[in-house]
């Protein structure tokens, strides 16, 4: 019995070329996006984990982002001695190096002889260097720097440029680091120097933002990842912490899997998209098989076999689907791979993972499954009498337990979301407002298909269509959420994409600077300002900046981090990175114009110790929610030795990209003031002479504040965009494909159930060009304002989306819009055209044939 | 006077390699006011025939003359209005639009031609096979009755001058088969209209004025 379900299921899919080629193209279309990018993110994070020793130069990194003291040195080596074969240190931190011709915002890294312990750095002149390379042409007032610097500021080897208070000679221009993937991205160019030449620039100074790293090589047998995890379990300072070099490579990949995670929900858009599209397919063909299933029903054959094998052939099919994905995947992915190689200066080695190819086919064979089951439960339900009838005119009864059926497929494609976007609040967000898009479609379709009778019109063809459409709901109602559906995905990536661009491009507001400066000393901060007003800029926002620890919430300490092997999700990530990091705080009277109380209140005033109350912060809502925290819980700080309890009394909200000192905590005024800091600020709006001659000035007279150009960091971040844009594109495209076929399959449903009321039409007089017309009214409506809704729902979503992540409320129309509009519908209508055009070709005396069977 | 006149009518299919006669050489006329049977068994050509003269598809040879008009030599215009203004049909699944209600089945051959009184005909015809009280329901809420009433009131709505009936009866009941037949037959009286039926109903053809046997395409008797 089960080798005559097999034989019956796999004939039937290859006696039915058409159905079987349609069903496979939008599978493909539908796997093969989330495939390609997983495949990719693979292929990088293998890559990268192959490297992953000489991605971190050792072994194992003990690093803080501030200097070390002797104590910490000492932990640190005593930690080290047993366990490492050799130990190197090295800082990093920004600074601005200028030569005569001008100056840039630098990433100084100062490194001792034995730079790097693994991998090597390869310089124009001196070649490949590594552990035992000695570094001659480093030390004693000389430095290598990148190929940026050299490009940018026109430095030739044996040129001449000042760091801090030093001069040095330049000896050589580093190529290639294997430590620095993805330099491109980089906003300051790496400069290498030695920690002794480091000292003499007098840069380090109190409060400096310095990463401070020692690496360290393994003796033979020792864990790297055991040993990280013990350093991390054992130390009293969280802000130190232990990196093992299989984490190195994770962290670097994180950088593509950002994106990727953005790129793998476009991709699910094109897998919901070639779902829909799958659907209203299998309708067409469980239509047309009516009778053969009405006549296997009258032979004796079950029910519950008849409903099963249907659905194992849409099992078969989206099986076959699946790993036609992993051939296509398979040959095309090494393009793919040698672009992102191009764009990031990164060798990437292709490979589709079993996993991926794995989960591809059990997609592909689950929702074949599960599409096609709901629908030919319902065939099975019918008496075989009316299996009999007309394909088209067969009434196919629902009731909500058959819409229950979709369960799975729902869970499923939830379940992707999350696996997808590596976030139960992205996946979630995602999966609710597809979800809540269907509904809000579904009611405003029948609300409006209701009311369109009540519309009078001398013109038959329009008065036909509209009866149609309001007489037919359950067939209009799913066109009507699915061509919505479709119109919205669409529209919505590239919306998006515009938003967060003109967003990066031109904040709202006026007071985004031209140029950032940080590192700013207590004592210099009255001078910084004072040389800005001389060359005639204004020093905006001044802020202190204090570097701190979280130790207690509710009382109770912060707990540890999570295993490196727990954290699967980005809030396991953000919530760690919010427990277990040092970070700076400021404090001031009043918020700035990017940020806003959403809960609790402001500061009553400066602290008053008499008062006996705690002192007060507010927190970025966010960072709150994270932690856990609410308005009115107490949090404990150490801010440099210090032990500060404090209230949070309230909540802020606030706009990043407003490129103003914002922070996470914001405590009161009078009580951190005594506590060493620097300062930060900004210099308003400049024309770039202006800008320029700034620059100069502070860089002249404070070697040791770092500035950083607004606007070039702009134009950075709008490349990477537009490297990142490209990918998106190309996934939108995959979207929009299939997007075009879901409408076709729609049309061709729709003109098959019209069928018979064309061909009575035309038997009653009707000529072929009415019957079209009321083809292309009914369909035309249907998708112009299915479309306009889905883009209007697009619209506002990306607006929720902008106004959550840029606090922005932007009410512009993207007139791309209005293309996804009369796209889809011209789509809409060449489609219904194309598979009406046959239909009304039919002679009517088919009627009458038909009347013989 | 001819209301229909059939000459050496001729029509074949292609099955495969080979070529199928289902009309051979077929000769009949009807005149105004006549009721003709067109018996037959399965396969005789009985509904190709009803096709031909409907003018629903084209005969390989021979006429088809309605009121003196050749419908195989008309363009299809003026075919489209032959068929709206001189033709009424009932079909033995009903066919009616689904979504349409009684009133709007009715008024359908109206609408097309553009007659600005086609909501009234339309009741008025409805009334007369006494569905008055049925004018808002579609197709789903009607029995099979009811339903054949509305596909006769849409057939005489816009007075055709001939009527074509293939087994109007067939889907329904015995009794209520008789009584939808009584109400054609009736009307057809009263119209003093043209009526071709096609049946297998022995009894029913002996109620229309004459009998055609069709066998394998050509008539056995007339």
């Amino acid at each position: 019995m089960i080798g005559l379900t097999f034989r019956r299921v796999f004939r039937s899919v290859f006696r039915r070329p058409r159905y079987a080629t349609g069903f496979l193209v939008a599978g493909i279309l539908g796997l093969s996006g989330n495939l390609y990018l997983d495949s990719l993110e693979g292929s990088i994070r293998s890559s990268l984990g192959s490297k992953s020793r000489e991605l971190l130069t050792a072994d194992l990194s003990i690093s803080v982002r501030r200097l070390t003291t002797a104590a910490d040195r000492a932990k640190i080596d005593g930690f080290l001695k047993p366990i490492a074969e050799e130990t190197t240190r090295s800082l990093d931190l920004f600074s601005m190096l200028s030569t005569k011709t001008g100056s840039r915002l630098v990433m100084l890294e100062a490194i001792e002889g034995n730079y790097p312990l693994v991998g090597r750095i390869t310089l124009a002149r001196g070649g490949p260097i590594e552990r035992r390379t000695p570094k001659a042409g480093l030390g004693q007032g000389r430095i290598w720097i990148d190929r940026d610097v050299r490009d940018s500021l026109g430095l030739a080897i044996g040129g001449h440029a000042k760091l801090g208070d030093r001069d040095f000679e330049v000896t050589d221009v580093i190529l290639d680091d294997t430590a620095d993937t993805f330099r491109s991205f980089s906003i300051a160019p790496q400069i290498m120097l030695t920690v002794e030449d480091l000292w003499t620039t007098n840069l380090v100074r109190k409060g400096s933002t310095v990463a401070d790293r020692t690496y360290s090589v393994l003796k033979a047998g020792v864990s790297s990842k055991d040993s990280a995890r013990r350093w991390n379990a054992e130390t009293d300072d969280v802000a130190i912490r232990a990196t093992p070099a299989e984490e190195a490579s994770e962290q670097i990949a994180k950088l593509t899997s950002r994106l990727n995670d953005y790129l793998g929900l476009v991709g699910l858009t094109t897998l919901f998209l070639a779902l829909i599209g799958i659907a209203f397919l299998f309708q067409t063909e469980l239509r047309r098989r009516v009778r053969s299933i009405g006549t296997l029903r009258a032979l004796g054959d079950s029910n519950r076999r008849i409903v099963l094998e249907i659905s194992a052939e849409a099992m078969v099919l989206g099986l076959v689907a699946g790993l036609a994905s992993i051939g296509l995947v398979h040959f095309t992915l090494p393009f793919a791979a040698r672009f992102v190689a191009e764009i990031s200066g990164s060798v990437i080695t292709p490979r589709v993972s079993a996993l991926s190819a794995l989960l591809t086919v059990g997609v592909g064979a689950f929702f074949g499954f599960f599409i096609a089951y709901p629908f030919a439960a319902r065939i099975g339900r019918l008496k075989p009498n009316a299996l009999f009838q007309d394909e088209a005119n067969l009434e196919i009864p629902s009731r909500l337990r058959d819409e229950l059926q979709f369960l799975p497929l729902a869970a499923l494609f939830y379940g992707l979301s999350i696996y997808h976007a590596h976030s139960w609040r992205v996946g979630s967000v995602f999966f609710g407002l597809a979800f809540a898009s269907a509904i809000a479609l579904f009611a405003i379709g029948r609300f409006l298909f209701g009311r369109l009778e009540r519309f009078r019109t001398r013109g038959l063809a329009l008065k036909l269509a509209l009866r149609s459409l309001a007489r037919n709901p359950w067939s209009s109602l799913s066109g009507f959420v699915a061509v919505g559906l479709g119109a919205m995905l669409l529209s919505l990536i590239p919306d998006l994409q515009g938003i967060i661009e003109s967003e990066i491009e031109r904040p709202e507001g006026s007071t985004v600077p031209s140029l950032f400066l940080f590192d700013i000393q207590e004592d210099q901060f009255p001078d910084v300002g004072k040389t800005i007003v001389e060359h005639g800029g204004k020093f905006a926002f001044p802020t202190p900046l204090i570097r701190a620890r979280l130790e207690t919430i509710r009382g109770k300490p912060v707990e540890k981090a999570l295993d490196f092997a727990e954290r699967s999700t980005r809030e396991q990530e953000e919530e760690e990175r919010s427990r277990n990091r040092g970070f700076n705080l400021t404090y001031r009277d009043r918020l700035l114009d990017s940020e806003a109380i959403t809960k609790g209140r402001s500061f009553s005033g400066r602290f008053d110790p008499a008062a006996g109350k705690p002192a007060e912060v507010t927190l970025e809502r966010q960072y709150a929610d994270r932690l856990g925290v609410q308005v009115g819980d107490r949090v404990g700080f150490d801010v440099q030795g210090i032990p500060i309890e404090a209230e949070v009394v309230g909540l802020r909200r606030v706009r990043w990209s407003s490129f103003q000192p914002n922070f996470f905590v914001v405590f009161q005024p009078g009580v951190l003031e005594d506590a060493p800091k620097t300062f930060l600020g900004g210099v308003p709006a400049l024309s770039e002479a202006k800008k320029r001659e700034i620059q100069s000035a502070i860089v002249a007279k404070f070697p040791n504040v770092s500035i950083m150009q607004v606007d070039e960091m702009v134009r950075k971040i709008l490349k990477i965009f537009d490297q990142m844009g490209l990918a998106i594109r190309i996934t939108a495209i995959l979207s929009i494909v299939t997007g075009i076929f879901v409408i076709f399959s729609i049309a061709r449903r729709q003109a098959l159930i019209r069928r018979r009321s064309a061909l009575l039409l035309r038997t009653v007089g009707a000529a072929a060009r009415d019957v079209m017309a009321i083809f292309l009214w009914e369909f035309g409506i249907l998708s112009v304002i299915a479309s306009a809704f889905g883009v209007l729902f697009s619209v506002t979503i990306a607006r929720i989306i902008a106004w959550v992540l840029f606090d922005r409320l932007d009410f512009g129309l993207n007139p791309g819009a209005f293309l996804v509009i009369g796209g889809v519908g011209a789509i809409a209508l060449g489609a219904v055209a194309l598979a009406a055009s046959k239909l009304v070709r039919e002679k009517p005396w088919r009627l009458l044939q038909e009347e013989d069977r | 006077m001819d209301t229909l006149v059939v000459n050496r009518l001729r029509k074949s299919f292609r099955q495969g390699e080979s070529e199928i006669a289902v009309i051979r050489d077929l000769a009949f006329s009807v005149t105004k006011g006549e009721t003709v049977a067109i018996l037959g068994k399965s396969g005789s050509g009985k509904s190709t025939l009803l096709s031909l003269l409907a003018g629903l598809d084209a005969p390989d040879a021979g006429e088809v003359l309605l009121e003196g008009v050749d419908l195989a030599k008309l363009p299809e215009e003026a075919l489209l209005k032959i068929r709206n203004e001189k033709i009424g049909i009932v079909f033995q699944q009903f066919h009616l639009f689904p979504e349409l209600t009684a009133l709007e089945n009715a008024a359908i051959p109206l609408e097309l031609r553009g007659d600005p009184e086609a909501e009234a005909k339309a009741r008025a015809a409805l009334e007369a096979v006494g569905l008055a009280h049925r004018l808002g329901h579609t197709p789903d809420r009607l029995s099979g009755g009811e339903k054949q009433r509305v596909a006769i009131a849409r057939a005489f709505v816009s007075e055709p001058a001939i009527l074509l009936a293939d087994e109007p009866s067939g889907n329904l009941d015995g009794k209520t088969g008789e009584e939808v037949m009584d109400l054609l037959f009736r009307r057809v009286r009263e119209r003093g209209m043209t009526l071709i039926l096609v049946t297998h109903d022995e009894a029913l053809a002996a109620r229309c004025g004459r009998r055609v046997v069709l066998d394998h395409g050509s008539i056995v008797t007339s």
